[in-house]
């Protein structure tokens, strides 16, 4: 056969020579009540993505309280003034629309996205939300049981389901960031209709809210009609804030995890500083470097080479008041896991000890380069990103120059980061087991 | 910016009347987008897809056969089309499994390869100053993959490893056994990524077989997406596959699965379960059946997004799960009907009535007016942001190719959901969805469900697990 042979080339690509994104027009206005109004315009397609985002989230629940601000999420879809139980999701469908909402630690988020000619109506359910809410009993009991659900299928029968519960329980013991998003079963099932009101009346409120629009749409348009819909909502401000937002580790703190498993768990995990920091970017480096990509140090070494891993990953989480980074390591059956913590450990020591070469880190330089430039293809992913730089530094210049962060970074910066964070003292190890081996 | 302007406005309108929801401004047409398209001599059918917001350009090559053809490349083979898409990128007579991964990751570039029943593909994604690059060692992988005997062990092991924590998952089990069930001998019965049995048994033989059956030019769909002109496409793949010879021979052999005669009900145990994870449905129909669209519309009335009427039931009304949907998943020669949703345990036969209700009532009544316009609204409505992205345009065009639909499926699409009234949704209903013929994949507490399950077929607790 007649084979096209390619020249064996070797990386005539060239580092962090990079073009600059075209930066986004953002249109920043606060309506009289103190709604901080974001627009953006984008005409690809004829749609629109209305985003509310209010600085509420977990962290911010009271002891035998915990998962109420994602249960108030559900019960914002229970029905407003005007409009009646799941009447935003029916309504905005038969418009063509869609919805959903998300909560996390420090913020819960809800979105639209609908065809651009709906856009007021997009608006007048929105804001009826805002305004006031029309819970009953009965749809107060009917979410509960949803949420328990919930809770079964993601954390408790999905195999590894606690993970992530289990790293945030114990990276940040007793602080607010400590317990689970979920929430525990019997605070659940205590919530009433007047604490929801109440919450509602306190965290709901245009003062401690963002909204965004971006998509097809008209500015001045968007403003008056935003202004109609929102500017008349009045909220008393007053909500309260946990105070105890970051604890330090326990020295060198263990924990196992028996599970209906068959493949070993390892992880390890680093509380990092908060979102913004130098570390969201410089760790980025590191984690690439060490874990994440097929020419990484550890997937080559324990996934490749020795076969001793399923799989590898390393990977942060970045909140408004701290930070994660994990390993996390599915174990085949018959490796030894202390051999793995060893071997990832010593590959956290070797960087802080040698560093990395020019080769490895022009590598993830490229990597962020190209995923600076894709992330910002779908409408959501802006929105989203816009969503948390406000939220958490009230400032969203950082939505479209990200890039020149990640560009910046030097080998000594990530280096520093990774001799002052990855250390012993800041650490935990958690083990997952199957059930079988519990004695 | 105009603060002031915004205060006046809003003291004009004085108190709002919140009571009536607005009315809709005019809708705006949408078209499905043009894109360039060819032939080339030696066969490669080539779409284009340009869009130069952003410098970044995807290359997605699709063969048109995909692990359809394990059943029939010897006894349990199943799995070896996926391994042999997985293991091109693992080496080529110039380059080592190493020296891919380096050179890709160094461009700050993807390349990525796999398959499904009814295609293998392999694609690759870079900034635009790199494509050259990219699209060389693509190219490489594509028409001289070494198939080394150490990589096929190592992605065998991986596989059997993989396989032990999959079965852990009730999601998993409940689907893998509903398949193994309603597709009964045909090849859709058998799992895309192997079985332990077939898994140790493919050598790289196997593999030579299979891409020699399934990777030639006249079975190859091209797209190049984003920052790349026609021209420059065609240079392209001129340069490198113009000396491709074709050895494509079209003789698929087809088997059809069977209906099951009676409701059945497939137990799979799963140590520690809370909930039970159920996928309950019988065979559906192939991508290109005509009443393809009708049959959409109906299923997402009955469970194909969150107002619909199982999601209503079962969550909103009693609070028995965290969702439901159903779907109809289509093939190219087949495809499935199913409902899925995890419940506790003590709820699993509450569960089953609830479905079997809502399905006899889709046969039975015919739906509401404004429930079906409603319907219509949302997905036609919800159609623009599925051509979000070049690459969601260039998955929608390759499909019109893989499953050889007219060339203005997708410009018609809209009108023809329109069309559609509350005969036909009943006629599909009953047409397509058949409670005395339901296969009911069950995965939980096999003890505590066995008795109560025989209400809904005869029982059977699978006990080989894979």
């Amino acid at each position: 056969m007649n084979r096209f042979k390619t020249s064996s080339l070797k990386t005539k690509g060239t580092i962090g020579n990079f073009e600059d994104v075209i930066p986004l027009e953002f249109h920043e206005f606060d309506l009289p009540n103190k709604l901080h109004c974001i627009l953006l315009r984008d005409k690809r397609i004829p749609m629109i993505n209305l985003m509310i985002g209010y600085n509420v989230g977990s962290k911010d629940e009271i002891k035998n309280k915990k998962g109420i601000a994602h249960l108030f999420e559900h019960l914002m879809f229970q029905g407003s003034e005007n409009v009646k139980k799941n009447g935003h999701f029916s309504q905005l469908m038969k418009l063509g629309g869609t919805c959903n909402a998300f909560t996390m630690q420090d913020a819960t988020v809800y979105f639209d996205i609908a065809p651009s000619n709906e856009l007021e109506t997009v608006l007048w359910l929105e804001s009826d939300r805002m305004n006031s809410l029309d819970l009953s009993e009965e749809n107060l009991t009917n979410q509960k049981k949803v949420v328990i659900e919930e809770k079964k299928q993601r954390f408790e029968n999905a195999p590894y389901g606690s993970l992530i519960n289990k790293i945030f329980e114990n990276v940040f013991e007793n602080s607010a960031y400590e317990s689970p998003v979920i929430g525990f079963e019997e605070d659940i099932n205590s919530f009433t209709v007047k604490e929801a009101l109440e919450f509602h009346e306190n965290y709901y409120s245009p003062g401690n809210s963002v909204l965004i629009l971006t998509g097809d749409i008209d500015l001045n348009q968007s403003k008056k009609l935003i202004s109609k819909y929102f500017s008349g909502i009045k909220k008393s401000n007053k909500f309260k804030r946990n105070e105890n937002l970051i604890s330090v580790i326990r020295e060198n703190k263990r924990i196992e995890v028996y599970d209906n498993i068959k493949l070993p768990m390892l992880c390890i995990a680093y509380q990092l500083p908060k979102a913004g920091s130098p570390e969201e970017y410089s760790m980025e480096y590191f984690t690439e470097i060490i874990a994440n990509n097929k020419s990484s140090r550890l997937y080559k070494k324990l996934v490749y080479e020795k076969k001793l891993v399923r799989s590898i990953s390393a990977e942060k989480i970045m909140l408004k008041d701290a930070g994660i980074l994990f390993f996390n390591a599915q174990i085949n059956p018959d490796t030894d896991i202390r051999l793995i913590e060893k071997e990832i450990l010593d590959a956290v020591n070797d960087i802080v000890t040698n560093g990395c070469s020019d080769e490895e880190f022009g590598t993830i330089k490229n990597q962020l380069e190209f995923q600076n430039t894709v992330k910002y293809l779908k409408m959501l992913n802006i929105s989203i990103n816009t969503v948390f730089k406000y939220l958490y530094f009230k400032d969203i210049s950082g939505v479209s120059n990200e890039i020149h962060k990640y560009m910046s970074v030097t080998k000594n910066d990530m280096m520093n980061s990774v001799k002052e964070f990855l250390t012993e003292r800041n650490r935990i190890i958690l083990t997952y087991l199957p059930m079988n081996l519990k004695k | 910016m105009a603060i002031s302007e915004l205060k006046n406005s809003n003291s004009k309108s004085g108190i709002l009347d919140r009571s009536k929801p607005p009315r809709s401004g005019k809708p705006k047409d949408i078209n499905f987008p043009k894109f360039f398209e060819t032939k080339t001599a030696n066969g490669i059918t080539v779409l284009v897809i340009q869009d130069k917001r952003l410098p970044i350009v995807t290359s997605r090559f699709v063969f048109k056969s995909g692990s359809y053809l394990d059943h029939f490349m010897g006894k349990n083979k199943s799995g070896l089309g996926s391994m042999t898409s997985e293991i091109l990128t693992k080496g080529t007579e110039s380059r080592n499994a190493s020296e891919i991964a380096e050179e890709i990751d160094f461009l700050g570039a993807g390349l990525t390869s796999g398959c499904n029943y009814d295609a293998t593909f392999v694609s690759s994604y870079s900034l635009k100053k790199y494509f050259d690059e990219v699209f060389d060692i693509l190219t490489d992988v594509i028409l001289n993959p070494s198939f080394e005997e150490e990589e096929l062990i190592r992605i065998a092991d991986q596989r059997l490893n993989s396989l032990l924590s999959m079965i852990d998952d009730g999601d998993y089990l409940a689907d893998r056994i509903f398949n193994r069930y309603v597709y009964s001998k045909s090849p859709y019965s058998n799992p895309l990524e192997g079985e332990s049995k077939s898994i140790k048994n493919i050598v790289t033989k196997d593999l030579r077989k299979f891409y020699k059956k399934v990777f030639s030019p006249e079975n190859l769909i091209v797209a190049f997406v984003g920052d790349i002109s026609p021209e420059e496409a065609l240079l392209k793949l001129e340069n490198n596959f113009s000396g491709w010879k074709n050895s494509f021979s079209h003789s698929e052999e087809i088997i059809f699965p069977e209906f099951s005669k009676t409701p059945r009900v497939y137990l799979t145990d799963k140590k520690g379960a809370v909930q039970s994870s159920l996928k309950i449905g019988h065979l559906g129909i192939e991508r290109s059946n005509p009443d393809f669209i009708k049959v959409s519309v109906m299923n997402t009335m009955l469970g194909g997004y969150f107002t619909s009427r199982i999601n209503k039931n079962l969550r909103e009304v009693n609070g028995y799960t965290y969702g439901a949907r159903s779907v109809f998943n289509c093939y190219r020669y087949s495809g499935d009907f199913s409902v899925t949703t995890e419940v506790k345990t003590d709820i699993t036969s509450e569960t089953n009535r609830e479905i079997l209700k809502e399905i006899n009532e889709m046969k039975n009544k015919h739906v509401g007016r404004e429930e079906l316009q409603n319907v219509k609204n949302y997905i036609s409505g919800n159609f623009p942001m599925q051509l979000e992205t070049p690459n969601d345009i260039a998955s929608k065009a390759i499909s019109l190719k893989l499953h050889g639909l007219e060339d203005d499926y997708y410009n018609t699409y809209i009108r023809k959901v329109n069309e559609i009234t509350k005969e036909d949704v009943k006629e599909i209903a009953e047409k397509y969805l058949h409670t005395d013929r339901l296969i009911f994949s069950i995965s939980g507490k096999s003890e505590d469900l066995k008795n109560e399950m025989q209400q809904f077929g005869e029982v059977e607790v699978t006990e080989d697990l894979f």
